[in-house]
């Protein structure tokens, strides 16, 4: 923000553009329905390409076009992912996070919320009702750390990220949507490989 | 599907993505990035009591209400402690309280407003906004308002502490219809005590700080009652250092029983023969104390005698089973230790076909005895709601602010009432409403908020019915077109379960059902909307009870941490909604700043908002105790412009006191100032009804029958009971992840030599089929099961013989992973297989141990669907007890 409490959208280091266009799609689209700009986005010859590699039905549910129907379908999907109990992909670390092993979902939000406060860190309005332990808004909060310290990033998403999302990623994998089910897979692969900025 | 499985392949994507533009405009760097965060120091996890903020609230983890603190550290709240301030817990708290971090932190809480998709409860959902949840649920109600029909919006509540905000949106709206679920849980108790002591006192407060003997028919406040902590850690105090004693009888060994110093198991729905048989004692050995009898009660000591004369305690060991020598000496040593002995009753004397007159009689005892409002005795304090009546006078009123609108009119015809309504009511009820005494004519709101088969349940207040509320609709007693439930658990919860579900299924009964809830249970799946309230820490409310320590105190509700998700809370539902609907109802809710709203609720205390938030409690400590206050003289200031009339003192047409003595005396806040053993009310209704004088309901004054139903039981008939743990609350308390761990199954418990006599061993699986109840009830002997329960026995030395029972709280089709404890994926709409691989990765399931997926014991059993709906001749009161059943083994 801007002394007058504007936002504006800055330039984020080229040399951290693959992961950071990464955690930010992953944050776009886990807390919030398919709509015709994510579409728009998912669109893009080489996102396009990219997704369906993963996962070739993503070619047809991507390129189609969507009626008003598919947008309420994405949405019950959506819905059905990520905000109803039992869905088995639930993007919060108190569903992983909640028994056992000496990481909590209490101390994921204690951290995200350190970050947050302490960093005046402006969180986009569509996130500002997201859980302190939302996987969204840990992966937006990993990119604004790695603007400006990548080994602090590191130890950010080796304490509050990796602990749980790979096994996020796992479940959502399983999907019978292309979409979530491409997200899934990408996830559960990125965080398991080592995370360097 | 092919697989990716190197990073740099898909990493693509994101450099993809963020060529194109569309990501960084969401991203705004941060604006301190300079401030150092020791991130391993953080995930220690340590509360640091340095930098954590203490804060004040009321707990809302069961219907106690007791003051905590809660400690806040990072935006979470981190532990929940008591409030030392709070003079009816002080300072101590249960499980249940913690159980507020689980329900506000849980990872399945609903956060958002969502709307059906597919057919009512295929569990397809989509988010939608709250402007979009709101002009939609508007555009349903307005019409009828508009359209004068605002009685078609029915809003059915479980719990509902906000002390008349949610009444000011349905006055506001125009419909009498707030129902409630009074008669699921404490009607049968209450109506006898408004009888005996007037509609200020709802409930009792007995001085347990300073009894010396408790007789406790059926009471658990060791783990479910209201304000059972209160007086339990008043009680174990007063047994443990001053030599009290507490004998309870109860039909199985509970928490309660287990801190008495006796216990005797007794037949269901004999506890008003023991109490009767107790005063039958005290008569014959002079115990009873006369001058106070004479002076209180409404009814010739030498009646009670010829009542009494053969309830001996021989013929009362022949209906309860308690042997006739301990029933003499208990009620030798209560009346000995009088005034400071008290009794305690609750849903085990009261919940049953003759539960009313059993409280009536146990109520007999204490004025029998005179421990009425004594040091040590049965006292009364009028705590709820500060508005200045009986009990509470020098208090500061507290009074929701203004303006409030008025309620609706009277169903009836005539200027006055509102007639179209009434006149759809069929000829049947219009005729019986015709009939009733003016005074419940002016206060006759139609079938479902005043069935007017049961007149006790609205005569002092509105109790309702609410276990009829889904039958009636069915009837056709009231067209519904807009339904709301608020924390209800019905379709769950109450009594024939299945056929809530089955109305609220029902597209034509109920075109349209919004839930406002923090959970996904059996209500809200019903749902075509769902709206997420916050959870009590982080919401507003006004707090007042009674209070054991016999001052009353008020107490505030406040938000700790902001509200998780969308979530609102019921007020800011309301008042969002009131102005959607508009046509006026905006009027009633201009509080944009709900603090300002709360802060103007209390600005009548003598201290400052900021210092009663930061104490969460106020109480003038230097106030007398309510102690005999019928007792007190009317102020000269009350006396100003007063009549006497007879004995009565009146003023503006209200009766204020009584003349004692020559002296002006505040008495009981009863018609007679006196105490009300003697009850015309009773045989008033009955007849009004067509209920037999000859029932036991009828009598205007307390009198022993058995359940009829329980006459002749056969030797292969069974009562089916039911009861609560301590670590849970109602069906609400399923998801609290803790909680269950304790407590997730309910096996049917029965004495081992019933099981002998079944040939069961322990573990074995039964099934329970339950029959319809005799007497003048709902569905009264119909021949057919009203349900089945399957579940494995356990052996319970301390049960009654007779008796089979399990606990309620757990078996929920709803209510996530832990509440279901995984039995099966309730409403697969899209995406995952709910597969044993799933549940073994994923941290919330893998955790629940109990779960028949890892070998464990379940989630218990749903009984609800089995057991009758049971209504109590005139309260309405549920006879959850009187269940007569037949066991097999499978």
């Amino acid at each position: 923000m801007d002394k007058t409490g504007t936002t504006t959208s800055v330039k984020l280091k080229k040399s951290n553009s693959s992961k950071t266009g990464l955690y930010l799609l992953f944050a776009e689209l886990i807390h919030r329905e398919v709509n015709p700009q994510l579409l728009e986005l998912l669109r893009q010859p080489e996102v396009l390409k990219g997704f369906t590699e993963i996962d070739p039905a993503c070619a047809d549910y991507f390129s189609k076009e969507w009626s008003e129907s598919d947008f309420e379908n994405a949405a019950v999907d959506f819905c059905d992912l990520f905000i109803l109990p039992e869905s088995g992909s639930a993007p919060r670390a108190a569903a992983w996070l909640e028994i056992g092993g000496d990481l909590t979902a209490e101390v994921v939000d204690s951290v995200v919320t350190k970050f947050i406060t302490e960093w005046k860190i402006h969180v986009p309005p569509s996130y500002q009702h997201l859980a302190y332990d939302h996987l969204s808004l840990i992966f937006y909060i990993c990119v604004v750390i790695a603007e400006k310290d990548e080994a602090l990033a590191a130890e950010f998403e080796a304490a509050v990220l990796t602990p749980w999302a790979g096994k996020f990623g796992d479940s959502l994998a399983q999907s019978s949507s292309p979409l979530y089910r491409s997200l899934g897979i990408m996830i559960s692969h990125l965080l398991e490989e080592v995370t360097d900025y | 599907m092919s697989t990716i499985t190197k990073r740099r392949d898909f990493l693509k994507i994101g450099a993809a993505a963020f060529a194109g533009g569309l990501l960084p405009g969401i991203f705004t760097p941060s604006l301190n990035a300079a401030s150092n965060i020791n991130i391993q120091e953080l995930i220690k996890g340590k509360i640091d009591y340095t930098k954590a903020k203490a804060t004040p609230t009321i707990c809302f983890g069961c219907t106690n209400h007791c003051g905590v603190i809660g400690w806040v550290q990072d935006g979470r709240v981190r532990k929940i402690e008591g409030n030392p301030l709070d003079p009816n817990s002080e300072g101590n708290i249960c499980a249940k309280a913690q159980g507020m971090i689980s329900y506000t932190y849980y990872p399945e809480r609903l956060l958002y407003p969502l709307k059906r998709v597919g057919k009512r409860g295929e569990g397809k959902w989509k988010r939608v906004t709250w402007d979009q949840a709101l002009d939609e649920l508007a555009g349903k109600l307005r019409p009828l308002r508009d359209n004068g029909v605002p009685e078609e919006f029915v809003f059915h509540y479980g719990r509902d502490k906000t002390k008349g905000f949610t009444k000011r949106f349905t006055n506001a709206f125009g419909t009498p219809h707030r129902l409630n679920r009074r008669s699921i849980c404490s009607s049968n108790r209450r109506a006898p005590l408004m009888s005996y002591y007037g509609r200020d006192f709802e409930w009792e407060t007995q001085d347990l700080e300073n009894t010396k003997y408790v007789v406790n028919f059926g009471a658990n406040p060791m783990e479910a009652y209201q304000g059972g902590l209160f007086m339990m850690h008043r009680l174990r105090e007063s047994q443990v250092n001053k030599g009290a004693k507490m004998v309870t009888f109860e039909v199985r060994p509970s928490a309660t029983a287990s801190v008495s110093e006796e216990f005797h198991t007794i037949m269901p729905g004999t506890d008003g023969a023991v109490a009767f048989a107790m005063i039958h004692v005290i008569l014959k050995e002079g115990l009873e104390n006369q001058e106070f009898w004479n002076r209180w009660a409404n009814y010739p000591l030498e009646d009670v005698r010829t009542l009494v004369k053969d309830y001996t305690p021989e013929w009362a060991e022949s209906h309860s089973g308690i042997p006739a020598a301990d029933i003499k000496r208990i009620a030798i040593e209560f009346a000995s230790a009088a005034p400071a002995c008290c009794t305690m009753s609750n849903r085990g004397s009261a919940k049953h076909y003759n539960g009313v007159q059993a409280d009536r009689a146990i109520r007999m005892l204490d004025v029998l005895v005179g421990n009425v409002g004594k040091p040590g005795g049965f006292c009364l304090s009028s705590g709820s709601g500060w508005s200045g009546k009986y009990g509470q006078e020098g208090l500061p009123k507290l009074s929701q602010p203004g303006p409030k609108p008025g309620g609706p009119k009277p169903w009836g015809i005539g200027e006055g009432f509102n007639e179209a309504p009434f006149k759809k009511l069929p000829k049947k009820i219009q005729d019986r409403v015709n009939n009733f005494p003016d005074e419940w004519k002016n206060k006759y709101f139609g079938e479902l908020a005043t069935p007017s088969e049961f007149p006790l349940a609205w005569h002092w207040y509105q109790m309702r019915v609410g276990q009829l509320v889904y039958p009636y609709i069915k009837e056709g007693l009231q067209k519904v077109s807009v339904y709301m439930s608020f924390t209800l658990g019905a379709s769950y919860g109450y009594p024939e379960a299945n056929l809530a579900r089955e109305v609220l299924l029902d597209e034509k009964l109920i075109p349209y059902h919004v839930a406002i809830d923090i959970g996904y249970g059996e209500q809200t799946a019903l749902a075509d909307l769902i709206l997420p309230e916050s959870t009590s820490l982080e919401r507003w409310d006004y707090h007042s009870t009674n209070c054991y320590g016999l001052i009353p105190y008020t107490g505030l509700r406040q938000p700790l941490v902001k509200a998780a998700g969308e979530s609102l809370s019921v007020q800011e539902i309301l008042r969002d909604l009131a102005r959607k609907i508009g046509g006026g109802m905006e009027e009633y809710f201009a509080m944009d700043d709900l603090e300002a709203f709360y802060k103007d609720w209390y600005k009548n205390l003598p201290i400052g908002w900021e210092e009663f938030k930061e104490r969460g409690i106020w109480q003038d400590a230097t106030r007398e105790k309510d102690y005999e206050l019928y007792e007190r003289a009317l102020s000269a200031t009350e006396l100003e412009d007063s009549t006497v009339e007879g004995e009565l003192v009146k003023k503006n047409g209200k009766t204020i006191g009584i003349m004692m003595d020559g002296k002006a005396i505040r008495g009981f806040p009863t018609k007679s100032r006196k105490i009300g053993v003697y009850d015309e009310i009773w045989p008033i209704a009955a007849k009004a009804v067509g209920l037999p004088m000859t029932d036991v309901n009828a009598s205007p004054i307390a009198i022993y029958d058995t359940v009829p139903e329980h006459k002749d039981l056969a030797d292969d008939r069974y009562i089916f009971s039911t009861f609560k743990w301590n670590v849970h609350t109602q069906g609400r308390s399923a998801h609290w992840k803790y909680h269950s761990e304790i407590v997730h199954t309910n096996p049917a418990f029965m004495h081992p030599d019933t099981g002998k006599s079944l040939g069961l061993k322990e573990g074995d699986s039964v099934r329970i089929s339950v029959f319809r109840p005799h007497g003048h009830t709902y569905r009264s002997n119909e021949k057919e099961i009203v349900g089945t329960v399957e579940n494995h026995v356990r052996f319970l030395k301390g049960m009654h013989s007779k008796v089979i029972m399990c606990s309620h709280h757990v078996g929920h089709s709803e209510h996530g992973s832990v509440g279901r404890a995984e039995e099966a994926k309730s409403t697969p709409a899209v995406g995952i297989a709910a597969t044993p691989d799933e549940a073994e990765t994923k941290a919330l399931k893998g955790g629940l141990w109990w779960s028949k997926k890892k070998g464990g014991i379940g989630g218990g059993v749903a009984i609800n669907d089995a057991l009758p709906i049971n209504p109590c001749p005139l309260t309405g009161g549920q006879n959850w007890y009187d269940n007569v059943c037949k066991i097999e083994k499978i």
